[in-house]
C-alpha cells in the first residue's frame, strides 16, 4: 500500500509496508502493519491497530477511546492524537489542522472539540515530580532491560 | 532518612579521598575509564579522584571516589488532561557514587594487583524526550573490585579490572523495578599527581 488513501475492509488485513497514506481503521477491522513511514491511520472505537515491529516514521495515529493500539514498545516514536470520531477526522483529512493553543506552557492543544493534538513543542521548566507543566502526566515507564515487580 | 546517611557517610569519606589526594605524601590521581555491565547487559563510563593513605615498596593504599553512570531506554505512558493515555520514548539514567578502599600490591616492575570494596548510592532518574526529569530515586549501592595495573614512568597509569556491584531494587513513577547484582568489566587510564 503506497500513496494511498483508503478504508481498511472488515476483517485482518496484513501489510508488511505502508508509506505516504491515510488509512481508516473501522469497528471490525484489524489492520497489521509491519512498517509504517508519513503515514496517517485513524483508527475507530473497535477498530485494530497493530505491528510496528519494524518500525515507524513520520506516522500518526488518530486514535478514538476504545480503539486497540500497537503494543506500547512500538509507540514510542509514533504520534498519538485523541479524536471524537475517526471517521470524521479521515473525512476531513485534507483540512487544515485548527490552530494550536498553548496550555501550561509546554503542551499544545487545539480549540476544536473533535482534535486533542499534542504537538511534542516544548520550553524547558521545572518540574513537579511525576507531574509537570506540559499539562500530562507521567503515569508509568517501561524500562528496556529492568523488569517491574509483582 | 535512609537518603541522609547515606549522603552523610558519603560526603565524609570523599571529604577524606578529596583530602588525601590534595595532602596525603603519596599524591593521588584521576582515572577515567569505560566497561560493561553484564545485567543488564549495557555499556557504562566512569571516574574516580583517588587519595593515597599510605605507600612503600611493596604495597600501597588508598581511598577514592567513584562515579559511574549507564543509561537505559524507556517507553514512558503519559496521560493527558482529557484522561487519553499516550506513549513516548523515554531514558533512565544510573549514577553511582560510592566511596571506595583498595590494596594494590606491587608486583615485578611497574605492575601491581588492587582489590578493593566501597559503598554508596545510586541515583536514579527518568527523563522525556525533551530531557526534563519526571521522577527519581536513591538506593544503597556497593561494590568489590579487583584488576591489574600498570604504573609508566611519566605518572599516567592503565589498569583493567572488573567489579561486582550489589544493588538495590528502585522506584519510579510509583512502580519498583527488579535489579540484579552485576559484574562489571573495565579499562581506564589515569595520571598521578
Amino acid at each position: 500500500m503506497v500513496d494511498g488513501d483508503q478504508v481498511a475492509a472488515p476483517g485482518v488485513l496484513v501489510s508488511r509496508t505502508i508509506l505516504r497514506s491515510n488509512v481508516l481503521v473501522k469497528k471490525g477491522s484489524h489492520l497489521a502493519v509491519a512498517y509504517s513511514s508519513g503515514n496517517r491511520f485513524y483508527v475507530s472505537k473497535g477498530g485494530v491497530l497493530s505491528g510496528f515491529h519494524r518500525g515507524a516514521r513520520d506516522t500518526t495515529i488518530f486514535s478514538e477511546t476504545g480503539a486497540h493500539l500497537p503494543e506500547r514498545k512500538f509507540l514510542g516514536r509514533i504520534k498519538v492524537v485523541r479524536v471524537d470520531n475517526a471517521e470524521r477526522a479521515y473525512q476531513q483529512r485534507f483540512r487544515e489542522l485548527p490552530p494550536l493553543k498553548r496550555l501550561l506552557g509546554g503542551g499544545s492543544w487545539s480549540d476544536e472539540d473533535d482534535y486533542q493534538y499534542h504537538d511534542y513543542e516544548h520550553d524547558h521548566h521545572e518540574y513537579d515530580d511525576c507531574e509537570y507543566d506540559r499539562g500530562i502526566r507521567a503515569v508509568s515507564v517501561s524500562p528496556d532491560s529492568y523488569h517491574k515487580k509483582d | 532518612m535512609k537518603k541522609n546517611c547515606l549522603f552523610t557517610a558519603l560526603a565524609l569519606i570523599c571529604s577524606v579521598a578529596i583530602s588525601q589526594a590534595q595532602l596525603g605524601s603519596s599524591g593521588g590521581a584521576v582515572v577515567i575509564g569505560g566497561g560493561y555491565l553484564d545485567k543488564p547487559g549495557t555499556a557504562y563510563g566512569f571516574g574516580q579522584i583517588r587519595g593515597t593513605v599510605y605507600e612503600d615498596h611493596s604495597v600501597a593504599h588508598s581511598v577514592f571516589l567513584d562515579i559511574l553512570a549507564h543509561r537505559d531506554e524507556a517507553i514512558l505512558e503519559f496521560v493527558d488532561l482529557g484522561g487519553f493515555s499516550f506513549f513516548e520514548s523515554g531514558d533512565i539514567s544510573f549514577v553511582n557514587i560510592t566511596a571506595n578502599y583498595e590494596v594494590e600490591a606491587k608486583l615485578s616492575g611497574a605492575l601491581s594487583f588492587y582489590a578493593g570494596g566501597g559503598a554508596g548510592i545510586e541515583l536514579v532518574s527518568i527523563d522525556d524526550r525533551f530531557d526534563d526529569v519526571l521522577d527519581s530515586d536513591a538506593n544503597f549501592v556497593a561494590q568489590v573490585f579487583a584488576g591489574f595495573r600498570a604504573h609508566f614512568p611519566s605518572g599516567v597509569v592503565a589498569q583493567a579490572g572488573a567489579r561486582y556491584i550489589f544493588r538495590d531494587d528502585f522506584q519510579l513513577l510509583g512502580d519498583q523495578f527488579i535489579t540484579e547484582d552485576s559484574l562489571a568489566f573495565e579499562a581506564s587510564i589515569g595520571f598521578r599527581f
